[in-house]
């Protein structure tokens, strides 16, 4: 089941890493794309934010998923008239 | 040509802050406005329909910032790198709060989330008004057209590093922020009826208030920041219409409320909104990118794409411009009038 999903992560790593050094194959080289004034702390400090942020999603994503499969299809209807409002 | 893709990129930005600038102002009055959970969701209802489609604008005039000015989209993507993904994180932040609100029927999800989609909201109305001070007060762009700012230094009126976020710029971000507020509220209030309404109303304002308030300050604050805008203005007096067009749209913000036309109102606040975007813009016309030293400046000129590339680009911007406009009028026609809880969602 899971062979899909990693077969299209495996596409897009090789993509992407396969085309090294270039961003543009024999047109424009990575080093050449590269901000010049953005310090690599920046650069750290963001992939550490996303890193985050998508394991935040991921885990939501989870919880979710297995709250719906918990309740089955027939629930379906139920959780529709629940939605007209949980008043404070 | 390069004039041309100047008004088209200023005419997306502009409908980017109109749209997306009612559902952020919606975000941003959320908690005030709507006093139980049914009045929340009316809220998210009214803007359910359009808010991400509004955000698209924003994604597409990026695109054609790109296209048409990329030494512009190069400086100043990595000149302002921490605070556009903070913006980016601002976005996503917003984007999964009103998604993932009605999931679990339970009052500490949906408060957590109504706190993210206000918080969301509000910080991204400063953020865009920050953007525009910037842009307005110019940044240190060296001789090869690249800067670096931090992001706060010491918030001081004579400081020579100012910060990103500094006095100036974020009372911009404080005009941007209530103008918002005041297009929001209009909004809401044409969507919904009753309580809801009259309470968008109020709101609406006295943020219209405090709006003409600070348009009082910002504007010859912003004339001591950049002299040069006052000259800009004096060398194109016909340019002198725009901010006219804003005066007249704030007048018809504070009649328009106090005669309770919602829908009257909301287009005022959009007048504004545009009157001071293009005063702006074209102030800074013909420069896209004004620096401290105006020498390393980025203008129409040097920062454009090639003539080939624009003309051709021309011809699938119309058309793409076309599609996007029908997308609009249907959608904002199929979710017309008033929000109800008792309708199906869409």
């Amino acid at each position: 089941m899971t062979q899909p999903y990693t077969t299209r992560w495996e596409r897009r790593d090789q993509g992407e890493l396969g085309r090294q050094p270039w961003l543009a194959y024999g047109l424009f080289r990575t080093s050449e794309g590269v901000s010049p004034l953005v310090s690599s702390g920046s650069v750290l400090f963001t992939l550490i934010g996303f890193a985050g942020m998508y394991l935040i999603m991921g885990l939501l994503y989870i919880l979710l998923m297995v709250r719906e499969v918990d309740h089955g299809p027939e629930a379906e209807a139920q959780t529709l008239e629940s939605s007209e409002g949980v008043t404070t | 040509m390069e004039t041309i893709w100047f008004i088209c990129v200023a005419l997306m930005v502009a409908m980017y802050v109109l749209l997306d600038g009612f559902d952020l102002g919606a975000g941003a009055i959320h908690p005030f406005a709507a006093r139980d959970d049914r009045e929340r969701q009316m809220i998210i209802r009214a803007i359910g329909p359009v808010w991400d489609g509004n955000e698209v604008w924003l994604i597409a005039a990026g695109g054609t910032l790109f296209f048409a000015f990329p030494t512009l989209y190069a400086s100043s993507f990595s000149g302002f790198y921490l605070p556009l993904i903070i913006v980016l994180w601002l976005l996503m932040i917003r984007g999964l709060s009103i998604e993932l609100r009605g999931h679990i029927q339970s009052l500490l999800w949906a408060s957590f989330w109504d706190a993210m989609f206000f918080v969301g909201s509000a910080l991204l109305a400063i953020f865009y008004g920050a953007a525009l001070g910037n842009v307005v007060r110019g940044v240190p762009l060296n001789e090869s057209g690249y800067f670096f700012q931090p992001l706060w230094t010491d918030f001081s009126p004579f400081s020579q590093t100012p910060g990103i976020l500094d006095w100036y710029t974020v009372l911009i971000g404080l005009l941007a922020l209530t103008t918002l507020v005041v297009h929001g509220s209009n909004f809401i209030a044409v969507k919904t009826e009753g309580e809801l309404n009259a309470r968008s109303r109020h709101i609406s304002r006295l943020f219209t208030y405090a709006t003409i308030v600070l348009t009082a300050i910002a504007t010859p604050v912003t004339f001591w920041v950049s002299p040069w805008i006052l000259q800009s203005f004096g060398a194109r007096p016909y340019r002198y219409l725009l901010p006219l067009v804003a005066i007249a749209g704030l007048a018809g913000m504070v009649y328009s409320n106090l005669r309770a036309q919602d829908r009257a109102a909301f287009l005022s606040s959009s007048a504004y909104i545009v009157g001071m975007l293009t005063s702006t813009v074209f102030a800074v016309y013909p420069n896209v990118l004004p620096a401290v030293k105006p020498e390393n400046s980025l203008t129409i000129q040097n920062a454009s794409a090639s003539q080939y590339g624009m003309t051709v680009g021309l011809i699938w911007w119309s058309i793409g411009m076309v599609l996007a406009a029908v997308y609009f009028v249907v959608i904002y026609r199929l979710f017309r009038g008033k929000v109800r809880l008792e309708d199906e969602g869409y």
